[in-house]
């Protein structure tokens, strides 16, 4: 009876341990708990870095989607379009849903090996502007901190394995996934409008499409629209306590607490480049962070993102374009639509405030486009080497309609990138390149046959 | 005080401390800035619109669709048709671009809801009566028991715009006149694009003030709404379209969230009376 009563009182005073440090412990993971406290302040539109880089914005797909698709038509290369199908959408749509049930497996490591794979007719093509990584989608990948790259996806006749290309490594991984269902894209693949064949060729960044035949694209109209510089302070500095600054040239710096400031152009250039800075000591984050944090930063920006894709990274640089039917835009004959560079001092993102607002139908004007061997060609005879060229694709360029003052023409036209640089074909063609050549650099280049 | 019964309050406390806790822990935080939709949202949204004495519908999708932007050409389509017109005599206004007509026979619709609406498809589907009548699909949520709205389809989907509309007034079980506007055949204009979900175009609603205290969202779907004239067509793009019930008065209020840009349409808002 005695030990009875003494196993009751030690009991009572286990469990009123227990129960405080539970409360301890409740109470620090309710303050510590960035859930709660994260949403404090922010505009409605805003996912915070947080949730940007706890992939669970939603627009991560929408500005992650593969822009171009390629399929074989009787054994050849094509790259393939069709308005009414859109492919990247229908993949983009399915693999959202898969889950992946293997480990990422490393099965092509060698130049030879990938380009059968490219060459090979059992698989639709969707490719990426540029690399993004493993942990982009996690759940594509068991592992958060998988920073290896990748471009090309490799849809095969199964549902069930999935591989991912790296053009760059030439490595090909291939990942066993549920829960998706690509026979809708084969379909529309098969089906597809606009088949042009195409050869691909290894440049420094990858496998450009060649265009093996003259084109004539389609030249597409807009009405466009800007919001105004209030709008953008507004967002990305708030309301109180921002001062500003004009200078000699009539851009305003507006600045909030020294960290934070935003150049507005002068608007009676008639130009819309804003640049926003913060200022913050860190460590340049890694690549899957660096993309997950520029969409934050595209986010804060309120631009429409409808028709905004990732396009290019490069180190410290996450570029962002508009596409239209396919097709990048290029804005002020060269420039992206947004650009993030990460720096152990600062952010900048530099943007263009201008939307494209109203599609005008297709009034049946084409512009023709060369082979793309033949504008290497012409290139190489003005100075730039096909070992020059990162790569090479058909963008679209801006010309103002003189009919009516936001109306604008997109022109489709060659855009390479060299030397770190994007130039229209007519840029580079002016440009004296021997400045940019480095002695002794040199890189090889070659066909997929 | 005795040393047990003081170890007993402590227990007693530390116990309804850590319940309160637990349940802090468990219930949602109120979000009042993400724009994410999972299903945490959701919940949120609904919570907070709950205490607004906003009702929603029971099902609401959090799947982002898909639609285009289209194009019709500004075209008088409906003039053309008249003299096919045999069983109806018809008025053609060119300045509204409607084509009003009344039958010249009776046609007696049945009592039952639901026959009616049969025969007064049947009336619209002749092209003797109705030009285009095939292309027209009726809309209970724009009706009432006496005007019988159908809007015009595509093959992209239903345009809700007036001037795409067929009303149909009936009296007496009887089908008394009709009034129609077509716009022709759509085209897109650009590729296929994800579009915003239905959760996503109600809480833009919400967060911009569309949605007033003390109503019901009763419907909400997606069709094409008219944004714009240029070049002698018409510029059309999809939209989640939102009926709203006033609770007290009853009224019901169409409103248009454009489904690209979560932004609203003000211009297209007009009352459909029940």
């Amino acid at each position: 009876m005695k030990f009875k009563f003494k196993f009751g009182e030690f009991f009572l005073g286990l469990a009123t341990l227990l129960a405080i440090v539970l409360s301890i412990v409740l109470w620090i993971f309710i303050m510590t708990s960035d859930q709660r406290f994260s949403n404090i302040g922010q505009n409605q539109n805003n996912t915070t870095k947080e949730q940007a880089r706890s992939h669970s914005a939603k627009s991560l797909y929408d500005l992650y989607i593969p822009t171009t698709s390629y399929g074989f038509v009787d054994g050849r290369l094509c790259q393939l379009y069709d308005s009414k199908n859109n492919l990247t959408l229908e993949f983009t749509k399915e693999i959202q849903k898969a889950k992946a049930v293997s480990d990422v497996k490393k099965i092509v490591k060698s130049r030879a090996k990938y380009e059968e794979y490219l060459n090979d007719d059992a698989y639709l093509q969707l490719v990426y502007p540029d690399e993004i990584t493993f942990s982009l989608f996690n759940h594509l990948n068991n592992s958060n901190n998988d920073n290896r790259e990748f471009n090309r996806f490799f849809v095969s006749h199964s549902n069930n394995i999935i591989y991912l290309g790296n053009d760059q490594t030439s490595a090909i991984y291939r990942i066993k996934i549920k829960g998706a269902n690509f026979d809708k894209l084969r379909k529309f693949a098969r089906n597809a409008k606009t088949k042009s064949p195409v050869h691909l060729v290894k440049l420094q960044e990858g496998y450009s499409p060649f265009y093996s035949r003259t084109t004539n694209s389609q030249v597409y109209s807009y009405l466009t629209n800007n919001q105004s510089y209030s709008y953008f302070v507004s967002r990305l500095l708030g309301t109180s306590g921002v001062t500003s600054k004009t200078n000699k040239s009539g851009q305003t710096i507006y600045s909030l607490n020294y960290y934070t400031r935003l150049k507005v152009p002068d608007p009676e250039s008639g130009e819309h480049n804003y640049l926003y800075t913060h200022f913050e000591k860190n460590k340049i984050p890694n690549a899957t962070n660096r993309l997950l944090d520029s969409v934050y930063y595209v986010h804060q920006l309120g631009l429409t993102e409808q028709d905004l894709r990732f396009f290019d990274a490069d180190g410290s640089n996450v570029g962002y374009v508009n596409y239209i039917e396919g097709i990048p835009v290029f804005l002020n004959q060269h420039d992206l639509q947004v650009k993030t560079t990460f720096s152990y001092d600062s952010i900048n993102v530099a943007f263009n405030s201008v939307n494209f607002q109203i599609p005008i139908p297709f009034d049946g004007q084409t512009q023709e486009l060369k082979p793309t061997a033949e504008v290497v060609s012409e290139l190489g005879a003005h100075g730039l080497k096909q070992s020059d060229i990162q790569r090479i694709i058909v963008g679209f360029k801006i010309e103002k309609d003189s009919s009516h003052h936001s109306l604008i023409n997109l022109i489709p036209t060659y855009y390479v990138k060299a030397y770190d640089e994007w130039k229209s074909v007519d840029e580079w063609e002016k440009k004296n390149v021997a400045p940019y050549r480095k002695p002794g650099e040199t890189v090889k280049t070659n066909e997929v046959k | 005080m005795d040393h047990k019964r003081i170890e007993w309050l402590f227990f007693i406390v530390f116990l309804l401390i850590d319940i309160y806790l637990g349940i802090e822990i468990l219930r949602s935080p109120v979000n009042l800035s993400g724009a994410d939709t999972t299903t945490r949202s959701v919940a949120s949204i609904r919570s907070e619109m709950k205490s607004d004495n906003i009702d929603l519908p029971d099902k609401l999708s959090n799947a982002p669709a898909s639609g285009y932007y289209l194009a019709t050409k500004n075209r008088n389509y409906l003039s053309n048709k008249i003299d096919a017109l045999t069983n109806v005599n018809v008025r053609y206004s060119k300045d509204e671009n409607v084509l009003y007509a009344a039958p010249k026979m009776t046609t007696l619709l049945d009592k039952n809801p639901k026959k009616a609406l049969e025969q007064v498809n049947k009336f619209k589907n002749d092209p003797k009566n109705v030009p285009y009548g095939k292309e027209f699909k009726y809309e209970p949520d724009m009706s009432s028991e006496d005007n019988y709205v159908f809007v015009q389809t595509t093959d992209y989907g239903e345009i809700y715009a007036g001037s795409a509309q067929l009303s149909i007034a009936v009296k007496d079980h009887q089908i008394i006149n009709y009034a129609e506007s077509y716009m022709g055949p759509a085209s897109p204009v650009r590729e296929l694009q994800s579009t915003i979900s239905a959760v996503r175009a109600v809480r833009a609603m919400y967060t911009n003030r569309e949605l007033t205290n003390n109503s019901k969202v009763t419907q909400i779907k997606l069709g094409y709404s008219k944004l714009t004239e240029v070049r002698g067509s018409t510029i059309l793009l999809p939209t989640w379209l939102v009926w709203i019930e006033n609770k007290t008065t009853k009224n019901i209020t169409l409103k248009r969230v454009n489904a690209y840009t979560a932004q609203m349409l003000q211009s297209t808002t007009y009352n459909v009376e029940k």
